[in-house]
């Protein structure tokens, strides 16, 4: 475990060299990816979505494809398609961008439904499927999807049922004073993504993974993550609260930050700081309470009232 | 200068009176009384600034006649008892605080003030339940609380006081409003937008030479007069229509009959219920109040959105709307012209419409705004129509 454990700091490190700040937020890329999820990333642009999601796939030397969604992409725009070819006589399969370790899916929410389900079929599958033919995704696969904020014009917004596809939402944020004034100074002359050399390969992800389902999690602290489960489904401000799939998503999460944090086991608070990533997308607020509060505030009420376990000294 | 702390000045005579008279009775008396003051000091100082007071309450937002249970939560983070500690806070707002143990003690038209009286046991948190009922529109405060006890050994008064700013809205009722279809944004694909060419003000971008087999309910009208062919509307799937409403909401006749709150409930009830059907039909939002709200801003302005965050954020506006200085109608016209320069569907809700600002609305109408006007004194308050051109509605004068 230690030689993985360096090696990822060794990659938080590589990061940090482009991407100024966000630390948080290159954690919870890198617990998404060591549990085999997939990342939902909402956030204005300029940001620096593309710049964290090139960021990482030179780091862990895995091929990036980034797909630019519009509202007339075609799901073989997606997946590939079967085309004849003249000189040879036959029909060939030209891969879509999909065919890849990390693929940026910029803008989902202005695909219409049906490229958006191409998409997101396939994260679910790690296959895709043209005309018969089924074609195993590479492992890892990894999708980072962005998208602006839903109030935005001309939009296809991701029904709830696919939401939860992806393992975390996040949001990147502004930079504050300091942190874009070295953004500045560091891309002044040059992109220092160019220099930057890959620190983990495939196959030290693929070993990572497997230590990841090994984390060890106590039964009091599987206790506490199943009464905020709980919670979530007898709150009355909730229409729809966590499912068994949604458990799992946060267990497995748990267990990855656990790891990059340098532990073998989980703790309570892991628990806390992944719940608001990985439920908020999940939960679906009533009618009403649309009007009187977000899917933040409920869980931060949830995690406010549901006792923490606490070991006795 | 400081404020002399006289039992301990007390002591401090005790103990010289006691060396002079080199009593030694005396002397222990006052040592003892020294160490029972100390005593107090170091709970005053230290164990009593670790209790802490908040509430609990959640949500912080409801509709009319809703209720919210919540609690005061009082913690003691010491390993003394704390014996009849007073509790009090204000309420400022409309709102009624109900809890078996806070009683309201002074009751004014913008606030009322609860005290209660508690004991909180050595390292122990209280629940004192309460439960708040929202009756009318408002933003309803609770702040400045603040707690009173004297400490264990009985020697010092002491008060803490934690700066609130619990803030609890109560959203407008939504008025009921007769036949909503003006509000129309047509099913996915077909909204039509016009955008005008610089230098060509009478092409619309928006409209295209007749194909064969175009619909001919999409023929353009307009456009086919203007250019003399006949023309089809081009639609953007991807737009969403425009509702601006406009309120005169601060009228000086209504000042004078004595009616301004009334009208100005009435028309924030019908705001609400047109943001709700703009959300149901994900057209875009946006309201102008003719209202002074901030040094300079003569016009009060939502600006355009959509979706239910947007929605959200606009009863929050309504909720905390209270009277503010009242500035011409017409200043919110002009803004809302200024704001959308392609058109839009328009909604004046205003009393009545003087000579000035139907010449004013008619303008609009013809630079392809769509007019509609809802009177807020109507018992059944109705979309008027206002547009020139459409179903008989010409220009007046």
């Amino acid at each position: 475990m230690s030689r993985f454990q360096e090696l990822i700091r060794k990659t938080r490190d590589a990061i940090q060299q482009v991407i100024v700040g966000k630390k948080e937020e290159i954690d919870f890329l890198l617990t998404a990816l060591f549990s085999n999820g997939h990342v939902l990333l909402e956030d204005v642009p300029g940001t620096g979505k593309t710049m964290m999601a090139k960021t990482l796939a030179r780091a862990l030397g895995c091929s990036f494809k980034r797909i630019q969604f519009t509202p007339d992409l075609l799901p073989s725009d997606v997946v590939g398609i079967q085309f004849y070819n003249q000189k040879t006589g036959d029909f060939e399969f030209r891969s879509g961008p999909i065919h890849t370790q990390i693929l940026l899916a910029d803008e989902i929410n202005r695909a219409t439904p049906r490229t958006q389900s191409s998409l997101l079929e396939s994260m679910e599958e790690r296959q895709v499927t043209v005309e018969g033919k089924t074609m195993k995704l590479p492992a890892p696969f990894f999708v980072i999807a962005t998208q602006n904020p839903i109030e935005s014009q001309g939009t296809f917004p991701l029904p709830e049922a696919q939401m939860d596809r992806f393992l975390l939402k996040l949001s990147i944020g502004y930079p504050n004073l300091e942190e874009e004034r070295t953004i500045l100074r560091r891309f002044k002359e040059s992109v220092p993504l160019e220099q930057l050399d890959t620190v983990l390969s495939s196959e030290d992800i693929l070993h990572i993974q497997k230590e990841v389902s090994a984390v060890a999690i106590h039964e009091d602290v599987e206790t506490y993550l199943l009464q905020i489960v709980q919670q979530t489904r007898s709150s009355e401000l909730l229409a729809t609260g966590i499912s068994p799939r949604g458990s799992l998503a946060l267990m497995k999460a748990s267990q990855a930050f656990a790891y990059i944090q340098g532990r073998d086991y989980v703790v309570p608070d892991d628990i806390r700081i992944l719940v608001p990533k990985v439920f908020a997308h999940r939960i679906i607020l009533t009618l009403e309470a649309q009007m009187k509060t977000t899917e933040l505030e409920v869980l931060e009420y949830i995690l406010e009232h549901v006792a923490v376990p606490v070991e006795r000294i | 200068m400081k404020r002399l702390d006289l039992p301990l000045g007390a002591v401090f005579f005790l103990f010289f009176l006691a060396l002079n008279m080199e009593s030694g009775i005396l002397l222990w008396v006052t040592v003892t009384i020294a160490l029972w003051i100390l005593a107090a000091r170091w709970w005053k100082y230290h164990m009593f600034q670790r209790l802490k007071a908040y509430f609990d309450i959640f949500p912080k937002r409801l509709f009319p006649g809703e209720k919210v249970s919540g609690y005061l939560i009082l913690e003691n983070r010491s390993f003394l008892p704390i014996m009849n500690l007073k509790v009090d806070f204000t309420l400022w707002g409309k709102m009624e605080l109900k809890s078996t143990h806070l009683t309201a003690m002074n009751r004014k038209k913008q606030w009322t003030r609860y005290e209660g009286t508690f004991f909180v046991g050595p390292k122990k948190r209280i629940r004192i339940p309460i439960e708040l009922a929202g009756e009318l529109r408002g933003a309803n405060i609770i702040r400045d609380l603040l707690l009173e006890v004297v400490d264990p050994f009985g020697i010092y008064r002491v008060e803490k006081s934690f700066h609130l700013f619990e803030e609890i809205l109560v959203y407008p009722i939504e008025q009921e409003l007769e036949d909503l279809t003006e509000l129309n944004r047509m099913p996915l694909g077909d909204t039509v937008v016009k955008r005008w060419i610089q230098d060509d003000i009478f092409f619309p971008i928006g409209a295209r030479p007749y194909q064969y087999g175009d619909a001919f309910t999409r023929i353009d009208f307009k456009a086919t007069a203007k250019l003399q062919s006949l023309h089809t509307k081009v639609y953007d799937y991807t737009a969403h229509g425009d509702v601006c409403v406009i309120t005169n909401l601060l009228t000086q006749e209504a000042k004078w009959m004595g009616v301004d709150e009334v009208i100005m409930e009435r028309s924030l009830s019908i705001v609400t219920r047109l943001a709700r059907e703009s959300l149901q039909k994900q057209m875009r939002f946006s309201l102008f109040i003719n209202a002074q709200m901030g040094k300079g801003l003569r016009v009060f302005e939502l600006p355009a959105g959509l979706g239910r965050l947007h929605f959200r954020r606009t009863l929050e506006v309504l909720a905390r709307f209270s009277h503010a200085h009242a500035t011409p109608f017409s200043l919110a016209l002009t803004q809302a012209k200024q704001r959308f320069p392609n058109g839009a569907l328009t909604i004046v809700i205003t009393p009545y419409i003087e000579e000035k600002i139907q010449q004013e609305l008619n303008y609009l109408s013809l630079k392809g705004f769509e007019i509609y006007w809802i009177d807020p004194t109507n018992e059944r308050p109705y979309l008027h129509e206002m547009t020139v051109g459409k179903k008989g509605v010409g220009l007046i004068g």
